[in-house]
């Protein structure tokens, strides 16, 4: 959970007992835990136990494309759940594409070397595009990608 | 829950930039008869206010007139941005729907919508001023628009002595047209395809939804009632073409009802009088009529399944002006005889009725009825031009040339190309689906096919008894066209045709009188957004719905909604006057 100090409390110095001091912390998120996966493939597996959908980040690489589209995929306990696609893109398969929920707002972009170049309006903005990790087996697929990886904060209620 | 995501675009569709709001921020108005502004706040923004320029693609920016879509779960809501106020961080954003787009003005002749269909004058109004407009400022980027269905009737305006008046494309044509006739203007937005598609029509035949208020799950109820008691409940028509202004009544009756018969009346009586005028019935509408029953049936000839309820409604809301010809229709089956019945009657008077846009028509020249089974040497010819009911194309079957008399081909028309059938091309191109005119002469003994929207690989379905006719002169055409017109044939068609359509426009008067959509009153229903029993995001506007309160059951529409801030949703019908006024008089008020 990520937290910000909110109220610090001390008490005066006590001979035997030493010095208290309280602090209330407020909560920025939920609990969370990170958890990754990634595959020399063009398609990885996370499984997520938690009720909740949790942000993440996609990154997939060895694309070769030419003024072409890219196209991504989520299937939840092997049903389509979600479809994104770019239009327009030329990548070479070095390139990383990454598309990000974890951030606001939400980013797509293009890592060419070290710089990133957002992308984002090369969506097929009919398509649903973003990922969020489902409770069950979670399966991202990029058609052509060599390389596709994920990493989410799995965020849980707690009371 | 997942943030709504909103993204901006400008006029032209381009990206600029994206945005989230945390749903329990978010509120959003909707009322299909009315204009609503809608705001939301961003907090911290990352959009920043493009004051001059167009910018560029995403650079995380936003105008006055960009387009803003707010994707939240399983809903889309859209607008145009009117207002942007920046304090601090804080950006908010004010936007309304884009039928707001229409609020405006335009000069027309008063009577001129007893020409046309209202869809189609809908239509036609929005065309001249946002499609086709000459000030290219005023065009709005990627609006395109459809009829649906086709309805009959007047406004108030049609009945002024004024011969031009201004009227208000939104305030006096649009939502009056919802309000009395039930037909709608619903946009479909495909942002990839940079295209904002205006569906105009009724949505007639979605099932009624029943709502039950009283259960747990609806968290407010809310009934309006206005009471009113007069409203007209006679009405006397007369037909300025009849020199004997013989009237044409009409009564409501007291189970609401309404007919031409004089009992069981309304007390007391307040009569409304209109005129029309029946020689509008032109031969001009009936051939517009045939080719828009045409258009529709095209798409549903040879589907391999039953119609759905609201496939068989557009169809039969098609073809209502032609009704004296054709059965009731129920399955596909039927549908393909019901579809053939239209083409076998009305093509000849579609034949006769073509346009003159080509030097050429056709003169028939045999009653070709005995169609040869496919085989060699045969013949395809769709006859067509850059109208999209008629296209016209000539094919033979591949490697075949018997039966094919190449003198009579003019030009350079050889069969070349693709497997199976083949295009004759023409320098060239091939000549399907070009605005080429293509004079064939054509043998008597060839077998005849007539192919609609395309070139199916089952030809033999498409077969049609059909007359033969072989191009004549432009002068011969007109001959033919009056030789037709004055033939005992064409006046049976068409005086069958006028006397339906004089029917149907009464009764289309008196519907918009006596109003099966006068919703005047209102109930509000509020459940939580996500209610899966309700499901408020999921029922189209305009949707029939009874909702039973207190053991009443109230016929209403679905007419707007409201989502709230702490995720709820108000859910806004309409009411059916005479419903609510038997409802009250059961109650005894």
């Amino acid at each position: 959970m990520d937290v910000l100090p909110s109220n610090v409390d001390k008490t005066e110095i006590n001979s035997s007992l030493g010095m208290d001091i309280g602090i209330e912390l407020t909560p920025l998120t939920m609990w969370y835990r990170t958890i990754s996966a990634s595959a020399e493939a063009d398609r990885v597996q996370i499984i997520s136990d938690s009720v909740n959908e949790s942000p993440c980040i996609l990154t997939f690489s060895g694309l070769t494309v030419t003024n072409d589209s890219v196209v991504w995929s989520q299937l939840v306990d092997g049903s389509s759940f979600m479809t994104g696609k770019l239009n327009e893109m030329t990548v070479a398969a070095t390139d990383k594409i990454v598309v990000r929920t974890d951030t606001n707002p939400y980013r797509i972009y293009q890592r060419i070397g070290s710089t990133n170049t957002g992308v984002y309006q090369h969506s097929d903005f009919e398509t649903k595009r973003f990922p969020f990790i489902q409770k069950g087996v979670n399966e991202f697929r990029v058609s052509g990608a060599t390389s596709v990886s994920v990493e989410g904060k799995i965020l849980y209620e707690t009371v | 829950m997942r943030p709504y995501e909103i993204e901006v675009f400008d006029r032209e569709y381009n990206f600029r930039g994206n945005a989230l709001i945390d749903p329990a921020d978010f509120q959003y108005e909707y009322d299909f008869v009315s204009l609503v502004k809608n705001t939301l706040v961003l907090n911290p923004s990352p959009l920043t206010v493009r004051e001059t320029g167009t910018g560029t693609a995403g650079d995380m920016t936003i105008a006055l007139s960009d387009l803003i879509v707010i994707d939240g779960e399983g809903f889309r809501v859209y607008g145009i941005v009117t207002k942007l106020e920046t304090v601090e961080n804080a950006l908010t954003v004010t936007y309304t729907d884009p039928i707001a787009l229409f609020n405006h003005e335009v000069l027309v002749p008063a009577d001129e919508i007893k020409h046309t269909s209202i869809e189609a004058y809908i239509k036609k109004l929005l065309d001249a001023a946002f499609v086709n407009n000459s000030d290219t400022l005023q065009v709005i980027p990627g609006l395109t628009t459809q009829t649906k269905t086709t309805t009959y009737g007047i406004f108030d305006y049609n009945d002024t002595t004024e011969v031009y008046v201004v009227i208000n494309l939104l305030k006096d044509l649009i939502f009056p047209a919802f309000n009395k006739y039930l037909i709608g203007v619903f946009f479909d937005l495909n942002i990839d395809s940079k295209t904002l598609t205006a569906k105009i029509g009724r949505r007639l035949n979605y099932r009624t939804l029943t709502l039950e208020a009283d259960l747990p799950n609806v968290i407010d109820t809310n009934i309006i009632i206005r009471q009113s008691n007069n409203d007209a409940n006679k009405l006397t028509l007369v037909d300025t073409a009849d020199y004997a202004m013989t009237e044409y009544n009409f009564y409501l009756h007291s189970d609401y009802t309404w007919n031409s018969t004089d009992s069981d009346r309304l007390l007391p009586v307040f009569n409304d009088v209109y005129s029309f005028d029946s020689d509008l019935i032109t031969e001009d509408r009936f051939w517009a009529s045939a080719k828009y029953a045409i258009s529709i049936a095209e798409k549903y000839i040879n589907i391999n399944r039953d119609l759905t309820t609201e496939e068989k409604g557009m169809l039969e809301e098609a073809c209502s002006e032609l009704q004296p010809y054709l059965p009731s229709v129920k399955t596909s089956a039927q549908w393909t005889a019901y579809f053939n019945n239209i083409q076998n009657q009305i093509v000849s008077v579609l034949m006769a009725y073509r346009a003159p846009f080509t030097d050429y028509a056709y003169e028939r020249v045999a009653n070709y009825s005995d169609l040869q089974e496919e085989g060699t040497g045969h013949y395809c010819v769709v006859y067509g031009n850059a109208d999209p009911y008629f296209r016209y194309d000539v094919r033979t079957a591949k490697g075949t040339t018997s039966g094919l008399d190449a003198n009579n081909v003019p030009g350079s028309r050889y069969p070349s190309g693709e497997s199976g059938w083949e295009t004759i091309t023409e320098n060239g191109t091939a000549l399907y689906n070009t605005n080429t005119h293509v004079d064939l002469h054509i043998s008597t003994t060839m077998t005849i096919y007539i192919i609609l929207n395309g070139y199916g690989t089952d030809i033999t379905t498409y077969k049609y008894n059909l007359n033969i006719y072989t191009p004549v002169t432009a002068n011969d055409y007109t001959t033919a066209i009056n030789n037709y017109k004055q033939s005992a044939a064409y006046a049976a068609k068409f005086a069958l045709y006028k006397t339906a359509n004089f029917n149907a426009i009464l009764n289309g008067y008196a519907r918009g009188l006596f109003g099966q959509a006068r919703y005047k009153n209102l109930i509000e229903l509020t459940v939580t957004r996500d209610d899966t029993l309700v499901q408020p995001l999921r029922i189209p506007m305009s949707r029939p719905v009874d909702i039973i309160h207190e053991g009443v059951t109230y016929k209403s529409i679905l007419t707007g909604f409201s989502l709230l801030k702490n995720g709820l949703c108000k859910l806004i019908f309409g009411l059916i006057r005479v419903e609510l006024t038997k409802i009250l008089n059961m109650k005894g008020v």
